[in-house]
């Protein structure tokens, strides 16, 4: 018991610090390979290749005055971003980060995860259906307009898309017959789940993309309609709480995907050490974030719920049953 | 079993400690000059005349509804996800029909309109 | 440890049900609703019900509490306000919570607490797999007809939905 409290607060401390290093890099990483793929240099001026504007801009933003509309509902205007941050971390929790055996530190045997439950990952996508919350109230306690109007459109986007997130991974549950990341990510270890099942996992991101709020579907926030949307009337660390989520979010969507769909810790020829692997895969899908950032255009709001409705919803429905009847017909 | 959940416990305890801590922090540290218009609402310049709660566009309302309807739908394809090995044929058949009635619903609200953001 | 956290989630369950009726901002009922059907979550947990944990997360947390914040959001500021009020509504009320508790008190007595059969295996009891199979060997009948029983709500969602005189 004792023990679990302690190795539990240690991973706890390790994926906070982890990831809060991965939020700062993140958002430098994408302002550099923005820059470049626009033929610019981006930030290089704060410390040696710009790599201490991270810590710049949190230092501002933590001494930034707090302010926000008088009119504002006080108590769910600073619950909302507290909401958001704590959905987007705990989703790591149920992320195995190398395998399959575990880890032995002074003779104690430590899992590469906080938990490996039965329901696996359905416990995700309980979380991102709960991420809902944080936007709508941080839309809703502002009272501005431009944060309403913004929380209500990213919410309903939210929800659109999380049918088709849910539906794109049952492919994979079919063939590996687990819901346990473990099982799945070991199921991978000759071919990765990306190759047989292409469409589910082309569904599985475009969802993820949508799901987080991120170019081409970042409408939530376009600038030129709705400033900020949600998070117009949040400054200072409660702006970067939102902020943070976000980016935790990108990293959660590609961990998620890297488990399912790229074998997470497997690596050709074992010339890396598990962790390695799993960190590569999820920066490369990141990559691919910020790629198609810096490329498409945003969609219009209609096109965007119609994207979701219209196309992968039936695509996901359709990729399952066909899933099923290849798997059914060469099982011997 | 219950075991497996209890570090979960534990860590979200621990995030949302540090979700107050961050957000209580700063109100101390960082720097206080009342204004009259910070407390306004931002409109782009243009000074408020009335709280943002109006009502919205139907459409939000029916994407709610129509979400649920396939959320529960997506809640018994799961099980039947990791289990479908051990019911092969028999299994595919019994997700074949269900599906098929929701795709009539899908195209009976696609065909009603529902899903047009038009107006 | 788990009898402590039974009790958290239960007083939390009750705190949000008493908000969701004395609270005078539809937005705060609606949140008491979740935090109710949160706890009510975790008690599922602690009864071994993982699936039942999730699923209760992903529809009425997720979903259903998010239509009651759309519903709100679609019919703006409206505070509830005394109109429509009887005029011994708090003496009625406080009536009705007394009946309900001695019906409850009375469904007590009759209960036989006990552990669970030998035969249960406590390792698979609940898990995804066990649901799964009893929903789709068992009942399967009913299980088909939820999918009908869904085609209606879907209906009944557009008829709700479309445009004053409009018979389309």
């Amino acid at each position: 018991m004792t023990e679990v409290v302690v190795v539990t607060l240690i991973k706890t401390a390790i994926i906070l610090f982890a990831l809060l290093t991965a939020f700062a890099y993140l958002t430098l990483f994408e302002r550099v390979v923005q820059a470049r793929l626009q033929a610019r240099l981006g930030p290089n001026r704060v410390g040696p290749f710009g790599l201490l504007q991270p810590a710049a801009d949190g230092v501002k933003l933590l001494f930034k005055e707090t302010s926000g509309p008088a009119t504002r509902d006080r108590f769910l205007y600073l619950a909302a971003p507290v909401l958001s941050l704590a959905v987007a971390f705990t989703a790591f929790t149920i992320v195995p980060v190398s395998g399959p055996t575990d880890l032995v530190v002074l003779g104690h045997r430590i899992s590469w995860y906080v938990t490996n439950t039965n329901v696996g990952v359905l416990f995700y996508f309980a979380l991102t259906s709960l991420g809902v919350y944080g936007i709508f109230l941080a839309g809703y306690a502002s009272n501005s307009k431009y944060s309403l109007l913004g929380g209500l459109r990213s919410s309903a986007q939210m929800i659109s898309y999380e049918m088709s997130l849910g539906l794109s991974l049952v492919p994979v549950f079919i063939v590996a017959g687990s819901f346990r990341l473990v099982d799945i990510v070991n199921a991978q270890r000759t071919w990765w789940f990306a190759l047989p099942l292409l469409p589910a996992f082309i569904i599985y991101m475009i969802a993820g993309i949508a799901e987080t709020n991120r170019a081409p579907f970042d409408l939530p926030e376009a600038d030129t309609e709705l400033v900020a949307g949600y998070h117009t009337e949040y400054g200072g660390m409660k702006f970067a709480l939102f902020f943070m989520a976000e980016y935790i979010n990108m990293v959660i969507v590609s961990s998620i995907a890297t488990v399912m769909f790229l074998g997470g810790w497997w690596g050709p020829f074992g010339i890396l050490p598990g962790p390695w692997w799993f960190l590569l895969k999820v920066v490369a899908v990141l990559f691919v974030y910020v790629w198609l950032r810096a490329t498409l255009p945003r969609l219009r709001y209609d096109r965007l719920m119609q994207l979701g409705w219209k196309s992968l919803l039936p695509l996901s429905l359709a990729m399952m049953m066909a899933t099923a009847v290849v798997v059914v017909a060469v099982q011997r | 079993m219950l075991s497996d959940y209890f570090p979960l416990l534990i860590f979200v305890v621990v995030i949302v400690g540090f979700g107050v801590v961050a957000i209580v922090v700063p109100g101390f540290i960082g720097g206080h000059r009342p204004n009259a218009a910070a407390d306004l609402a931002y409109e782009s310049g243009i000074v408020p005349r009335e709280g943002a709660r109006r009502r919205f566009s139907v459409s939000f309302y029916l994407t709610a509804m129509l979400f649920i309807i396939f959320d529960v739908e997506a809640i018994f394809i799961y099980p039947w996800a990791v289990i479908l090995k051990s019911l092969r044929w028999f299994g595919v058949a019994e997700m074949g029909v269900f599906v098929a009635i929701l795709l009539v619903a899908l195209i009976y609200i696609w065909a009603k309109g529902a899903l047009e953001w038009g107006d | 440890m788990a009898i402590a956290v039974f009790f958290v989630a239960a007083a939390l369950a009750v705190a949000g049900g008493i908000g969701v009726v004395t609270f005078r901002q539809p937005i705060r009922s609606v949140l008491s609703l979740v935090v109710v059907m949160l706890a009510l979550s975790v008690e599922f947990l602690l009864l071994s019900a993982q699936f039942i944990f999730v699923a209760q997360l992903i529809v009425y947390a997720g979903a259903v509490m998010v239509l009651f914040l759309f519903v709100i959001a679609l019919l703006g500021p409206a505070r509830e306000t005394g109109r429509g009020r009887l005029r011994f509504q708090a003496a009625l009320s406080g009536l009705f919570v007394l009946a309900l508790l001695g019906l409850l008190w009375s469904m007590l007595q009759g209960i036989q607490y006990r552990q669970p059969d030998q035969g249960t295996d406590l390792s698979t009891f609940g898990t995804v797999q066990s649901i799964g199979i009893g929903l789709f060997t068992k009942f399967l009948y009913p299980f088909e007809l939820t999918s009908l029983l869904l085609l209606v709500a879907a209906i009944g969602a557009i008829y709700l939905s479309r445009k004053e005189g409009d018979d389309r």
